[in-house]
């Protein structure tokens, strides 16, 4: 059954469910629709309407006007005094006639003039009429008809009993215009103030849906448009102004990227915690393989879970103070030269026992980073450790204020190690290189280096150095 | 020598004593800050291993402490959390090194034997050479006033130098002298040492002899 291809309006439904667009473009269809029925049926009801305005005024004038010019004759009978002023009653066959008749005793009735226009035809009343009009008593008033007229089209008649003084018996006036013609000329005319009126509602509509559509549905672009931003990062929540039908939708979204942020925030946590409370049972398993047998599989393995817990704290804690520095905007000021200071001594005492290492500072004046200190500290510690690891004596931090780059500063970081070859150099100095993913717990940790000197928009440099080993330039932000 | 270990993991502290006990030392342990601080404040050690998380008083409060108290025996900082700002303010408050976890045992035997203080050095003695001033109490020294910081070995190279001032003091001399409990050492190292203590106190107060070795000097005596 799913097989068979979807049928027109199973594709139309589709459509309307995954387009709002398509629905106020349905709606708009179906009201333009709506419209052009309720002007056909008006036009019919219009046609009626237009008889009794345009034909019966006239004919019920005409009636009157004969029955005015209506006299005795010179045998009793009925004679026109006069006819009517309109020529198109006289002209044969002109689609505007007269008929009066004598209402015998018996019920019958005998016709007593035609106008001249009916030549020698006669208006035939159809039964009802008759009947009716046998049944109105003289003075009754106008009674109207639409019958079937001489000529084979529509006669619209005013028929009328009266009695004329000074004449014998009662005599039914009749007085009838041939409709079509002028309901022809007039429908046409109609039609077409019609036809240009539902154009242009049509238009309208369209033109509002359109309207609706640019304009109604605007706040969901920006909203779209929002929402990204809060993706990339941009922004942390829905900020916007949005209309009160949008304003519950961003309330949630903005609940669930809280939400969410808590959840990720809390998960960092646990993983924090976690990693912080593996490391005691870690140095107690270091030690109990230290001091039984050289069992080499164990210790890599503990070696391979220290360097994990490592590398998940790092991240951790590179990833929250991102998070941080992406929701404020505070301006920190830390003294470099001092905390360089301090750095350096922790650092001699690191490799004081096992290897002697000169770690030596040069610098002209101090500078202020504009960042956060345990920030700094991470990142030139990163360096410094990395030189005294690989350096044989050796190392020489430099705090420059650089004059290449405006509101920058570096800090120059050498070594007398074995330092990098030019192909690892540059592949280190790639965007997000990885040098150190091979082996946890082992290389530089430059792709955490990375990411903090990228939320301060800082660079790092490698460059061979003049004492033979690596040579790391830090630029980053220093305050004005 | 007596050792303190303040550790809260009953394993860890466990195998910190034996490898102590193992090392020669005497060690008492204490499970918990409060018994740490207790133990440091009432009985005389040559150094304290302590770790910071620990429960009812955390570790830095005990260090805080203790400096108050004037305790200034070494103390090495054992900690799992390894952010350098939080070194740098665990030196700070007057620890003397900082070793975080998880650690090789060896190394931080080492690091113990470099800190551990001398029996000599409870004699409360006061070196000058010149404007250079050793104070083994408290293992301070000055310059014209001026505190350094130098580190354990560099302090006992100084130390000895200080001790021998105006005679030879050769390298095998000092890395025997330096490294008596320690593996063979490469004697650049001494090198080395003397590089950053030049630095440190003043490239004219330590001479070269060639081929013989090295001389403290007091500089405005020289001249």
């Amino acid at each position: 059954m799913s097989d068979e291809p979807p049928g027109i309006i199973q594709r139309f439904r589709a459509t309307i469910r995954h387009s709002i667009a398509a629905r106020l473009l349905t709606i708009a269809g179906i009201s333009v629709f709506g419209l052009m029925l309720m002007g056909w049926i008006a036009h019919a009801q219009f046609n009626g309407r237009l008889l009794r305005l345009l034909i019966d005024p006239e004919i019920e004038s005409v009636a009157d006007d004969l029955i005015g010019n209506a006299g005795p004759g010179l045998n009793d009978d009925l004679i026109l005094r006069d006819l009517p002023y309109d020529p198109r009653y006289l002209q044969p066959l002109s689609g505007r006639y007269f008929q009066i008749a004598l209402i015998r005793e018996d019920g019958r009735l005998e016709t007593q003039t035609i106008s001249p226009s009916l030549v020698d035809a006669e208006i035939s009343l159809p039964g009802n009429v008759q009947r009716e009009m046998l049944a109105a008593r003289a003075g009754d008033g106008a009674h109207y008809f639409s019958i079937d007229g001489p000529d084979g089209g529509d006669l619209r008649i005013v028929a009328r009993v009266e009695s004329i003084p000074d004449v014998q018996g009662r005599y039914l006036f009749v007085v009838g215009v041939a409709t079509r013609e002028i309901l022809e000329t007039a429908g046409t005319l109609v039609a077409w103030a019609f036809a240009v009126f539902v154009t242009f509602c049509a238009l309208m509509v369209a033109g509002v849906s359109a309207l609706q559509i640019r304009i109604g549905l605007g706040p969901l672009h920006e909203l779209q448009r929002d929402i990204a931003a809060v993706r990339r990062g941009d922004a942390d929540r829905l900020e916007g102004d949005y209309p009160a039908e949008i304003q519950p939708v961003t309330e949630e979204l903005n609940a669930l990227v809280d939400h969410n942020r808590e959840v990720v925030e809390r998960a960092r946590r646990h993983v924090g915690n976690l990693a912080h409370a593996l490391k005691t049972p870690i140095a107690v398993l270091k030690n109990a393989a230290a001091g039984g047998g050289e069992d080499a599989v164990l210790k890599q393995s503990i070696d391979e879970m220290e360097g994990f817990v490592e590398r998940q704290l790092r991240r951790a804690r590179v990833a929250a103070r991102a998070d941080a520095s992406a929701g404020s905007t505070i301006a920190y000021r830390t003294p470099v030269l001092q905390n360089l200071e301090d750095l350096v001594f922790m650092m001699e005492q690191k490799y004081d026992a096992t290897k002697a290492m000169d770690i030596s500072i040069e610098a002209e004046g101090d500078v202020t980073f504009r960042g956060e200190r345990e920030d700094l500290l991470e990142m030139a510690a990163n360096l410094i450790d990395n030189a005294c690891k690989y350096g044989t004596s050796q190392v020489i931090v430099r705090l420059l204020p650089s004059f290449e780059s405006k509101g920058l500063f570096e800090i120059v970081v050498e070594d007398d190690g074995p330092g990098l070859s030019d192909e690892e150099i540059a592949k280190a100095m790639q965007r997000g290189a990885r040098l150190d993913e091979a082996a946890p717990g082992q290389g530089l940790g430059l792709s955490i280096l990375q990411e903090t000197v990228e939320l301060y928009a800082g660079q790092l440099i490698f460059e061979r150095a003049q004492l033979g080993g690596l040579k790391a330039r830090l630029l980053l932000p220093a305050t004005d | 020598m007596r050792v303190l270990v303040v550790e809260d993991d009953k394993n860890l502290r466990e195998q910190l004593a034996s490898a102590l006990t193992d090392a020669g030392y005497t060690v008492d342990s204490a499970a918990d800050g409060e018994e740490g601080q207790f133990l440091g404040e009432t009985e005389p050690y040559d150094l304290a291993i302590l770790d910071l998380g620990l429960p009812k008083v955390d570790g830095l409060t005990v260090l805080k402490a203790w400096r108050k108290d004037g305790k200034n025996m070494p103390v090495l900082i054992l900690s799992a959390r390894d952010r350098w700002s939080e070194k740098v303010e665990g030196l700070d408050l007057g620890a003397n090194d900082y070793v975080t976890k998880p650690f090789h045992m060896a190394e931080l035997l080492a690091r113990v034997r470099a800190n551990v203080r001398r029996q000599t050095d409870h004699q409360s003695s006061v070196l000058e050479v010149g404007d250079l001033r050793l104070n083994s109490a408290t293992g301070q020294v000055t310059v014209n006033g001026a505190p350094i910081k130098l580190t354990a070995y560099q302090y006992k190279v100084l130390d000895y130098l200080m001790h021998h001032a105006g005679r030879i003091v050769s390298r095998t001399e000092l890395t025997e002298k330096i490294y008596s409990q320690d593996h063979e050492r490469d004697s650049n190292t001494i090198e080395v040492f003397i590089g950053i203590l030049r630095r440190k106190v003043g490239a004219n107060r330590i001479i070269t002899e060639k081929g013989l070795g090295y001389r403290l000097i007091d500089p405005a005596e020289a001249q």
